[in-house]
């Protein structure tokens, strides 16, 4: 895979087919399914650029091959990641996955964690793989109790059990 | 919570067993399942069986656990048809209003800051529900002052999130003899059993929660906070620990107009893009809810005979957001002047944009919603492809 995180800034350009904005769990199935169907497509991502396997630079090491056996400095994550540190798999590991806080700042009104990706691929790096349907139930929920709006609630439910795995 | 096709199972710990059996005995309505993880548990399609080195998030070499990195993004690439740009912050979306339609978006390198325009006949929005709704509130224009594909007025409304942090936790001795598969990717999972139906009807609250959990002995490192020294005590913690069972309670959220998010007026990020202000907050339902969800884990764990049950419930450290599920601001709906999308992810007001991440959602159900936005995805693709708008 190929990224071009350095494209020269052309000021005349062919169009695409069609545009992705973000590479994560959703572009990158966007990206699959656009270019499966045979539409020249372009993926747009805010982050670093990040491969299979050789981005891993930290899989399988074991503490004792980490500078600091896993640990953050209390210090780095208050000034960097102040609110990524917060989720349960940040540490020594994975912190580079995470924007740095700092450098990505937001307003927060009222107290809110928005949790970000640092590279291709986004969150579905970071994901707990949790994968369940809504049923019925929950596509008529608003529709029932008047909370909303109707949205696909009254549509077909989505048959996509098995998506994760067509997916090759 | 509907079946699907899987493949084989991970196997639950001799005391999840236990505890299912008794549960499922004592509260017919309460299912306790084997978690659905995203995990081969055989090869497929060219990928491997996951090999439970256990620290999925550090990449996997074998692709057994599904990321845009490993799966989809390779299977893109394979067709020759993709161009992958990294370090291009979309600035906005352009907008033709000769035509009505999107023609492109504006991007700023992240390195350089120089600002290029990419074109294209679809454009896909798919930065995350938050990262999309700034996109989109950024691109104005005569036809759109409040930002592209906005004439209703509710895009960066009714942000969702699940709320969480209430956590359970019971200790058995009656499996000392029992060992497990320390690394499995995955827990255990208990579906939604409230508001289902006449019988679960509750008067205080709508909507339901569902429970995550795990189980575990403990290690060595449980000498830390154990009175003790000396040699008899060091080797004493070879041997495996206790057995704890936890579950950790997930609730459904209700779209409310307040919670939202909108551009800045003062502030700027480095690239010179407004900062999104975030107002969100946890509502009487999700309070209210809250309660009988853990009140639900402790008698669970009490019915599966677990000694020192105890429940917290950390609402003030857990707001919305950190459940990482935050969607909702750029919603469907079938009335143009309510929402922003079409039931097929196509936004109401300029027929060739879609958004098809979190940001799509009416409401937020308490599942896990990875592969919903995915389903979408591939369903707006679809769509999008056969009809040309």
């Amino acid at each position: 895979m190929s990224t071009q995180p350095n494209a020269p800034a052309l000021h005349v350009r062919k169009p695409f087919d069609a545009i992705v904005v973000g590479s994560g769990m959703t572009g990158g199935m966007a990206a699959k399914e656009l270019c499966e169907k045979g539409l020249k497509t372009l993926v747009l991502d805010r982050g670093v650029a990040f491969e299979h396997g050789t981005s891993f630079v930290t899989e399988h090491k074991p503490a004792w091959e980490l500078p600091r056996h896993g640990r953050v400095p209390i210090e780095e994550q208050k000034t960097e990641q102040a609110i990524q540190s917060k989720v349960y798999l940040y540490d020594e590991a994975t912190k580079h996955l995470f924007v740095n806080d700092r450098e990505q700042p937001y307003v927060q009104e009222k107290s809110f964690d928005w949790i970000r990706a640092n590279q291709v691929g986004g969150r579905s790096l970071m994901w707990a793989r949790q994968v369940y349907r809504l049923g019925a139930h929950d596509f008529r929920a608003n529709q029932e109790d008047g909370h909303g709006v109707i949205g696909l609630s009254a549509m077909t439910m989505l048959p996509h059990g098995t998506i994760m795995w067509s997916a090759t | 919570m509907p079946d699907g096709q899987f493949l084989p199972p991970m196997e639950m710990t001799a005391i999840e067993k236990h505890m299912k059996a008794r549960v499922e005995a004592a509260f017919p309505e309460r299912r306790m399942t084997v978690g659905r993880s995203a995990v081969l548990t055989k090869p497929h399609n060219g990928r491997a069986a996951c090999h439970y080195c256990g620290t999925c998030e550090r990449g996997c070499s074998t692709r057994s656990f599904f990321s845009a990195v490993s799966v989809s993004l390779p299977d893109a690439m394979a067709t020759g048809n993709l161009t992958l740009r990294s370090g291009a912050i979309v600035h906005s979306i352009i907008h033709d209003p000769k035509t009505n339609r999107a023609t492109g978006v504006r991007v700023i390198d992240a390195e350089t800051r120089e600002m290029t325009e990419y074109h294209a006949r679809l454009v896909f929005l798919c930065a995350s529900a938050l990262g999309t709704t700034q996109i989109m509130l950024n691109s104005t224009s005569r036809t759109f002052p409040d930002g592209i594909a906005n004439s209703s007025g509710v895009l960066g409304r009714y942000l969702m999130d699940h709320h969480m942090g209430i956590n359970a936790s019971g200790f058995t001795d009656d499996f000392d003899d029992r060992f497990y598969n320390v690394r499995r990717p995955n827990g255990i999972y208990i579906p939604r059993f409230r508001n289902l139906d006449k019988a679960s009807r509750r008067s205080d609250y709508v909507r339901g929660f569902a429970y995550q959990g795990s189980s575990w002995r403990a290690g060595p490192g449980r000498g830390a906070w154990m009175p003790g020294i000396g040699a008899d005590f060091k080797h004493s913690l070879r041997d495996p620990g206790p057995w704890e069972m936890q579950l950790w309670g997930y609730g459904e959220c209700l779209p409310n107009y307040d919670n939202h998010c909108r551009l800045s007026e003062t502030e700027t990020d480095p690239w010179g893009i407004p900062q999104l202000v975030v107002s969100a907050a946890w509502g009487d339902n999700e309070k209210a809810m809250r309660k009988d969800c853990a009140a639900c884990a402790a008698e669970m764990l009490e019915t599966a005979g677990f000694r020192d049950v105890s429940v917290s419930d950390d609402i003030e450290t857990n707001p919305p957001g950190l459940a990482i599920h935050e969607m909702g601001t750029a919603r469907m709906g079938r009335d143009p002047r309510t929402s922003v999308l079409n039931a097929y992810n196509q936004a109401h007001d300029v027929p060739n944009l879609f958004v098809t991440d979190g940001a799509c959602m009416t409401s937020s159900a308490v599942q896990n919603p990875s592969i919903t936005y995915m389903a979408l995805t591939a369903r707006a693709v679809d769509y999008a492809v056969r009809t040309n708008p």
